[in-house]
């Protein structure tokens, strides 16, 4: 039996990049907008480059906080990249306070307020802690672009973090169902895709 | 210390990849998507699509070149030629491009950026900007493929374009553009727009070895590359007579006559990289 994974579409933009991605790795994707057929699905990709206000805004107006959140109930695998990543927190300071899907207790805050040229565009290495060894590849780059960061209150959901001199921050969180990536592992090539796929895999979602 | 980022820029010019010198005398190389998947496949970090006729008809095959890329290759793709209005965003956009490059419509209309910006994200919009050196060695930005000189200067212009909202800048030197010889001495005019800016930069064109690369990070602290010519004349340089004639459309016998080699120490992206990790800088690799 194949498995569905849903890119849930809020009109805000690279859906593409992710959907291609998944097609290439074997995955039966569907993009959509529609409570019912992401509730129906195995598992979902929360995508998004954008402002976080905008697009809490549509989550709200098409009632998809509510179907985000119930499914993370339900414990089905989520995974959120980028602004994806970031709508899964309590709130964010762009343009003024903003509060997010509320599924991850911390803060989205601005790369400028730490003096780090925004938006941060490049590659950088994902530093991982001791018990997660086993995913590390030789080569440990993958694709950035933000002018914010997360701040989980929790650091033991800290998957990874990344370094911009001497700038620490949480570039990923595993929690639960719930794996989020401020980099784009769909643009970094193909560790990138190995990343998502393992992601997949772990969690039993089977290819067509 | 910072990643370099090495971009392959790819001129494109309806459904072939070309390269002129200094933007002009466009010569026909082949077909881009085949250039695009080699460097995917070689350790490039970031492709740059560059529509050089720009024009509002015969953009099709542009659109099927960068749908195909994004199905394909698993890194950013920066699109840009020709972009006049947020409905243009969407179409590259909605093709698989994950950013867009605007020149001309920016310069005409700097109100422009901040509605694109406002829109898609600041980190979509990358503002890319043409300028010559003039008698009195100041910079001026020119538009439409550099046909028509403003009286902007260069990094007046790129203060605006920050403040407007934009992303990130890609800055060509169009003197040096094809060359290969390096920026020489006006790097040091980068390095003080680098130094103002609070957006990241991205230099094109000139650059012809590893060298001038390493000069520019020295000089500006830039560290993002975009590369034509030392890429695509390696990859021709490396390809059979018989297979070259497969993707490429163009002048064979110019192609194989290696004339146009002779400034560039031609290199593909992965072995660029090794090189600059060999002196110590980080790269993707």
């Amino acid at each position: 039996m194949k498995n569905k994974i849903s890119i849930v579409d809020y009109n805000a933009g690279n859906l593409f990049s992710i959907n291609n991605a998944l097609k290439k790795l074997g995955y039966h994707t569907e993009v959509t907008d529609q409570p019912n057929t992401i509730l129906d699905s195995d598992a979902i990709v929360i995508p998004g480059v954008g402002s976080f206000k905008a697009a809490m805004k549509i989550l709200k107006k098409k009632k998809l906080d509510k179907v985000i959140l119930h499914f993370f109930k339900i414990n089905k695998p989520i995974l959120g990249i980028c602004l994806g990543f970031q709508l899964l927190f309590s709130k964010s300071e762009e343009f003024g306070l903003t509060n997010g899907l509320n599924l991850i207790e911390g803060n989205i805050k601005s790369l400028a307020k730490f003096k780090i040229k925004s938006p941060n565009i490049g590659w950088y290495k994902l530093i991982f802690k001791n018990n997660k060894k086993k995913i590390i590849t030789k080569n440990n780059f993958y694709y950035f672009v933000h002018s914010f960061f997360a701040e989980p209150k929790n650091k033991n959901i800290i998957f990874s973090y990344t370094k911009i001199g001497n700038f620490k921050f949480c570039s990923s969180i595993l929690y639960k169902n719930v794996y989020g990536t401020q980099f784009h592992p769909e643009k970094s090539g193909a560790k990138g895709l190995l990343l998502i796929d393992k992601f997949f895999i772990d969690n039993g979602i089977q290819k067509i | 210390m910072e990643c370099c980022r090495i971009i392959s820029r790819l001129d494109i010019k309806e459904k072939n990849l070309v390269k002129g010198v200094g933007m002009e005398g466009l010569r026909v190389l082949g077909k881009a998507y085949s250039f695009a998947e080699y460097y995917y496949n070689n350790g490039c970090d970031e492709l740059y699509y560059q529509d050089v006729v720009a024009s509002l008809y015969g953009r099709n095959s542009l659109y099927d070149d960068i749908s195909r890329t994004s199905k394909n290759i698993f890194i950013p793709l920066i699109v840009g030629g020709g972009i006049r209005n947020v409905n243009d965003i969407v179409k590259v956009l909605q093709a698989g491009a994950d950013r867009v490059s605007i020149n001309t419509a920016a310069v005409k209309n700097p109100n422009f950026i901040t509605e694109a910006a406002e829109k898609f994200g600041s980190s979509t919009i990358i503002i890319s900007i043409d300028a010559i050196k003039q008698k009195d060695n100041t910079f001026l930005v020119y538009t439409d493929n550099t046909r028509s000189r403003t009286s902007l200067e260069l990094s007046e212009w790129a203060q605006i374009a920050e403040s407007k909202g934009a992303g990130e800048l890609i800055i060509t030197l169009v003197d040096h553009e094809g060359r290969g010889k390096g920026l020489g001495p006006d790097i040091d005019y980068l390095s003080k727009i680098s130094k103002k800016c609070r957006i990241p930069i991205i230099i094109n064109g000139g650059l012809g070895n590893v060298n001038h690369i390493i000069q520019c990070i020295k000089k500006t602290n830039i560290r993002s590359f975009s590369i034509a010519s030392i890429f695509h004349y390696n990859f021709i340089k490396n390809q059979r007579k018989k297979k070259l004639s497969e993707f490429s459309e163009g002048n064979i016998d110019f192609l194989l006559s290696r004339k146009k080699y002779m400034n560039f120490d031609l290199t593909s992206p992965i072995k660029l990289k090794k090189i600059l990790k060999k002196k110590n800088f980080l790269v993707n690799l």
